[in-house]
């Protein structure tokens, strides 16, 4: 159903968009007779309904449509890219809960600390700073002056884990650190709101440590906020990998938006921003299943 | 077996609870009654050492000879859950909703180095159909939400006496269940002391209950002891005239024959309390005195805190 809408909402906004992607693959050399020859080849004569259901049923059959601009389908086009854009998300989501949720606990067990104001000053920090800018002065650090990692491009998966993963390593970081500082703050006020709960106390009276408590009782309570936090982030993850692949030279699919843009490949731009809206879809589908784990009140029954 | 001698909890100026002595041998309940404020609650918390941290506790309470309130925090959870343990008032929220109710169970016992976490888990069973929950193999396996209030506080008792401490306290356990799940769980309190011989410090806002289970009664009131004695004693005939408000209180009879009988006025807040007797301001018999200085404890069938023992009617 979200996609249905998403579909049609994103047809109808390139359909007002200005701009003959004919006359721009043509170029200002071309006359009116090969830009409507080049219109009847593509399609865009026929009216917007029969387009869109074109579009739609072509979908079902794996038929996405043929890239104006690159002259091969969309489908491989996509696939070609997903394989850099898919793993530098995922690497960089993992990276992100990974180093939120132990700052924001190590930050909750010294609440009110010297530890607990770095942590939460660093977080603040992390807010402020765009992640592109991040990823100019990782590139700068461990590219340039520590060699450790590649600068930019990427040396696809055929040639080995290692090289592919090390090129995603920075951005990954660079796109993970401003979100993983979200949600290391998300983590202390969430952490230190259960560490008031009842059960709280009763596992205090059990004879645990506070330490203990926070690690066993409070960390899985809490997480239900983050978990959703983290559905959330997922968009705004997906749009600094446009702005990430960009400045890393990464053929993934951001680039790829770009360049279909740029060229107004109407056809490329549709497919992709649905694939986005797919993949939001996708993680907070899997987001609600996590719920359940997190919290057995949530499972609809028992297994 | 817990002594405990000259108790004083403070919140900065605010005195929460004047210096309280009483002492528990094994075996024996004292039911400490009192209303919301009057202490009762944070005298559990101060021998448990879990008091908020912004709540200071001077005096002594001695465990079978070891001052707690001199020991440092580690010692303190060694001894937490071990040789004392604590049932708390509110069921449904006083156990985890994200862990099974064995493994609530069994964590003390691992913790404290009883047993191995395989054997703990069938100890957390034969515990669960101990303290008579139908299906035990499957309680074991069950997250809170999915049992009874009364059933959670079951689950709450096999906790506490998992590690078989000397010392149970249970703050208010039956006050958030239903009249009938009540005398259940009074039921078997009463036979699990019988079984352990563990001493019990049975805190609750209600006489009634108490004179089911306590050997002795504490009357606070405002932060300070009104009457100690045995509780039949107490009950049979109250010398302070808080205890007489108290018990004349407790509703009976036919409700269109015989008229409630309130204490009048209302719990004085404790901060920029006097020195005096808490309860004169609602005292029938209060005078100056009671006012400007707090009452000497006076020995007879009960011991009673009051300047005015044999004048009055009480409240």
């Amino acid at each position: 159903m979200t996609l249905a809408v998403a579909a049609l909402v994103v047809f109808w906004i390139l359909e007002v968009l200005p701009g003959d992607p004919a006359a721009t693959m043509l170029g200002i050399s071309a006359t009116p007779e090969t830009i409507a020859a080049l219109r009847t080849e593509l399609g865009l004569d026929q009216p917007p309904v029969a387009r869109f259901l074109g579009w739609i049923t072509g979908m079902f059959s794996g038929q996405l449509g043929i890239s104006y601009a690159y002259r091969v389908p969309v489908g491989g086009l996509i696939a070609e890219r997903v394989a850099v854009t898919l793993p530098l998300a995922v690497l960089a989501l993992m990276l992100a809960s990974s180093i939120g949720i132990a700052l924001g606990t190590l930050a909750a067990s010294k609440a009110n600390s010297v530890i607990d104001s770095v942590v939460m000053g660093v977080a603040q920090l992390g807010l402020a700073i765009p992640n592109f800018w991040f990823g100019l002065l990782f590139v700068l650090l461990f590219s340039v002056t520590l060699g450790w990692f590649p600068s930019g491009g990427f040396p696809g998966w055929s040639g080995g884990i290692l090289p592919a993963f090390q090129a995603l390593v920075l951005p990954a970081l660079a796109l993970a650190l401003p979100q993983s500082a979200v949600l290391a703050r998300l983590t202390r006020s969430s952490l230190l709101e259960t560490m008031g709960e009842d059960y709280i106390r009763t596992a205090r009276a059990k004879g645990l440590t506070r330490g203990q408590t926070l690690r066993r009782h409070a960390l899985r309570n809490a997480l239900v906020p983050v978990l959703t936090m983290m559905g959330l982030q997922f968009s705004f993850l997906v749009a600094g990998t446009i702005i990430m692949e960009n400045v890393f030279a990464l053929p993934g699919l951001g680039r790829l938006l770009v360049q279909a843009i740029g060229g107004h490949d109407l056809i490329l731009i549709k497919n992709l921003v649905l694939l986005f809206v797919g993949a939001a879809v996708i993680v907070n589908a899997i987001v609600d299943i996590a719920y359940g784990y997190a919290d057995p009140r949530l499972r609809v029954s028992r297994p | 077996m817990l002594v405990v001698d000259n108790l004083g909890i403070s919140l900065g100026q605010t005195r929460a609870l004047r210096p309280l002595s009483f002492s528990l041998d094994a075996g024996e309940t004292l039911g400490i009654v009192g209303e919301s404020g009057s202490g009762k609650s944070i005298t559990a918390l101060a021998i448990m050492g879990l008091l908020p941290e912004v709540m200071q506790a001077s005096g002594s309470i001695l465990l079978k000879g070891e001052n707690l309130l001199a020991l440092d925090e580690s010692s303190l959870c060694a001894l937490r859950g071990r040789r004392m343990a604590m049932i708390f008032q509110e069921p449904m929220t006083a156990l985890n909703p994200v862990m099974t109710i064995g493994r609530q169970i069994a964590e003390g016992l691992v913790l404290h180095g009883l047993m191995t976490s395989e054997a703990a888990a069938s100890e957390a069973v034969r515990l669960i159909e101990r303290v008579g929950l139908p299906e035990p193999e499957l309680r074991a396996h069950s997250y809170p939400h999915e049992l009874s209030g009364g059933q959670r506080q079951r689950a709450m008792i096999a906790m506490a006496i998992s590690c078989r401490p000397a010392l149970l306290i249970a703050d208010e356990p039956t006050s958030a269940l239903d009249v009938t799940v009540q005398a259940e769980i009074l039921a078997l309190l009463r036979e699990i002391r019988e079984e352990t011989g563990m001493g019990m410090l049975f805190i609750s806002h209600d006489l009634a209950v108490i004179s089911k289970l306590a050997n002795r009664t504490l009357v606070l009131y405002g932060g300070a002891a009104m009457e100690m004695g045995e509780t039949q004693a107490l009950l049979a005939a109250p010398r302070h005239p808080y205890t007489r408000g108290l018990i004349a209180a407790i509703p009976r009879g036919n409700a269109h024959t015989t008229p409630l009988r309130p204490i009048r006025g209302h719990v004085p807040e404790l901060h920029g309390l006097p020195d005096g007797c808490p309860f004169h301001g609602r005292c029938l018999t209060g005078t100056d005195l009671c006012r400007r200085s707090s009452p000497a404890p006076d020995v007879a069938s009960t011991t009673a805190w009051c300047h005015h023992l044999d004048g009055g009617q009480g409240a």
